[in-house]
């Protein structure tokens, strides 16, 4: 049968494809093909314009697909275990000199296929193509899968993720097991900890995904994670190894596992949901950029000030008007007799003083502050998240108060929200102020889109001048 | 284009066995599509489901969000997994003889 494409002329993309039987017997195929061949369209993957050129096939028939049992593949081939075959790679070879760990010396010594990267390297760009998943029965999210762009080095890679516990933690024993796992069934290597917060296993061909996930989860771990649901979330390492944080993210983490896990292995949600948790407005896990629920430890009251100690650190050489100046709410006053002092009123709670004065520890009333919208791809590009409750108690063990409104948030976005419509883009699309009504947020004067400047800055009538009338 | 034979039919298939005429689907087709997918015995929650989508397809000409289908049919998700191994998009879908859906249900 005679096929008849129409593509870009410049990158060759197939915009629309008929048969020859179908030009000759529906009319309106032929006057839509005779309408497109005329015309200047616009390409939708290289966006370029101008006249479609049009390519004729003869093609054969393709064989009904065989009964498919057991792991199958949606998007690409079944990936097969095959083995690479050695090659110069000088483009490699190159970054392994030098006295530095290399990353290219280990990618050698596993099942990687190492030309995919030095292809890449030659050529200065990826070589793997698409995403997409395999669907494996017992795993409901399925298992991701990377397509390859070039066939004949690789026909892809699928790859599993591996909820870690909370404060990534990981007994050197379990992890011999998920080594031996990964040189059983994978390429052998094991990306440790993605910016997701959790650790994939690379390379695991189809008829392997089975076994492997069985010994996975014979381990403790689980697998998940990818799909329209919960991400796995991050958290900062917290009350486990640091000083300043004003809840404790392990257990909140471990208890919204306990409470979601069947949101993070389902896929249900209109597209993905990122969460991240902070112990302090620090923000080491970057949720404020990254997290469509981002969850802030915060302190209603003021930094207390230990004024012995500010005094011998500056005693000790310290640059107290350096940070006086440099205070973003210009709220800290130091005198040499009376101490440092702070102005409650101005003082935005943003640790910086904290960070660099030795002697000053944050406020004893804390709770969470709750930010919702940040993420860095979706429709409308990157965007950073809005406080959506700036103070709520967080009381463990279970936490169910902040649970609960994160179930009340999600709820509303899984109802109202588009197809693959991120929630920042699903907040501007709505706008903030119908988000508010539908979660049932009483808008107040402490929600802030961003860090205070001088949005409630008082201005006396003196100041208030008419330019025009000097 | 593929084609398979259910039931003692021939369908027309796409590339991951989802049947094109939707018209076609009988509940025969059902019961052969579930053979496949390992499912022992199709039981009258099966048939809730499948009838639910059916339905909506019919009415609207795309498959249900997956929020929909949990509350018309009263099952929890994680339940319309036990139901259908390989979940509502790939197993319950094609069982009902719809399209394959384009987003993930």
């Amino acid at each position: 049968m005679e096929k008849v494409k129409l593509c870009c002329a410049k990158c060759g993309f197939t915009i629309e494809e008929y048969t020859a039987d179908e030009l000759a017997t529906v009319p309106r195929k032929a006057k839509r093909y005779k309408y497109l061949l005329n015309k200047s369209s616009i390409c939708p993957s290289c966006l370029a314009s101008g006249r479609l050129k049009e390519s004729r096939s003869t093609g054969e028939a393709v064989a009904a697909p065989a009964p498919q049992v057991g792991a199958k593949s949606s998007t690409t081939a079944p990936v097969a275990h095959e083995e690479h075959a050695a090659a110069a790679t000088p483009m490699m070879d190159a970054l392994a000199k030098g006295p530095w760990p290399s990353h290219t010396a280990e990618l050698k010594k596993t099942r990687y296929p190492v030309q995919m990267y030095e292809e890449a390297l030659q050529k200065r760009t990826t070589q793997w193509g698409y995403g997409g998943y395999v669907s494996l029965p017992g795993v409901a999210t399925g298992v991701l899968v990377r397509a390859s762009a070039r066939p004949e080095i690789t026909k892809g890679s699928n790859f599993v993720r591996i909820m870690d516990p909370c404060g990534n933690f990981f007994k050197a024993d379990a992890m011999r097991g998920l080594c031996d796992i990964a040189d059983k069934y994978a390429y052998g290597l094991l990306h440790l900890l993605s910016t997701g917060g959790d650790l994939e296993m690379l390379g695991i061909p189809t008829e392997n995904l089975k076994p492997a996930v069985e010994e996975i989860t014979k381990l403790g771990f689980d697998v998940g994670s990818t799909g329209d649901d919960y991400r796995t979330s991050e958290e900062c390492i917290g009350p486990a190894k640091c000083d300043l944080t004003l809840y404790d993210t392990l257990g909140f983490r471990y208890a919204w596992y306990q409470r979601f896990l069947d949101d993070v292995q389902y896929p249900r949600f209109p597209h993905k949901i990122k969460c991240k948790f902070a112990g302090c407005p620090n923000d080491c896990v970057r949720g404020g950029q990254k997290a469509d629920i981002f969850v802030c430890g915060v302190f209603r009251d003021l930094p207390k000030i230990d004024q012995a100690k500010v005094a011998s650190w500056v005693k000790g050489g310290g640059d107290i008007t350096l940070i006086c100046t440099r205070c973003p709410g210009g709220s800290l006053q130091w005198d040499a007799k009376k101490g440092l002092s702070i102005d409650g009123d101005s003082c935005m709670r943003c640790m910086y003083c904290i960070n660099k004065i030795s002697g000053m520890r944050p406020g004893d009333d804390r709770g969470v502050a709750i930010l919702v919208g940040g993420k860095m791809r979706g429709k409308y590009g990157p965007m950073l998240a809005k406080v959506l409750v700036p103070f709520i108690k967080a009381v463990p063990p279970d936490y169910k108060e902040v649970f609960d409104f994160i179930e009340r948030l999600t709820e509303v976005y899984d109802e109202h929200a588009r197809k693959k419509e991120r929630l920042g883009d699903f907040l501007l699309r709505i706008g903030i102020n119908e988000f508010f009504q539908l979660v049932g947020v009483e808008p107040s004067p402490l929600l802030f889109a961003q860090p205070r400047t001088n949005l409630f800055y008082h201005w006396e009538p003196s100041e208030i001048r008419d330019e025009r009338q000097k | 284009m593929a084609t398979i034979e259910l039931a003692g039919k021939q369908f027309d298939v796409d590339e991951d066995g989802f049947i094109q005429d939707t018209a076609q689907w009988n509940d025969d087709v059902a019961r052969a599509f579930a053979e496949q997918e390992g499912i022992v015995e199709l039981t009258e929650e099966h048939w809730k489901v499948i009838r639910f989508l059916r339905s909506y397809y019919l009415e609207f000409g795309v498959a249900p969000m997956i929020r929909k289908l949990c509350k018309e049919t009263g099952f929890q998700l994680k339940y319309i997994y036990q139901l259908f191994p390989t979940g509502p998009a790939k197993g319950a879908c094609k069982l009902a003889g719809l399209p394959k859906p384009t987003g993930c249900v």
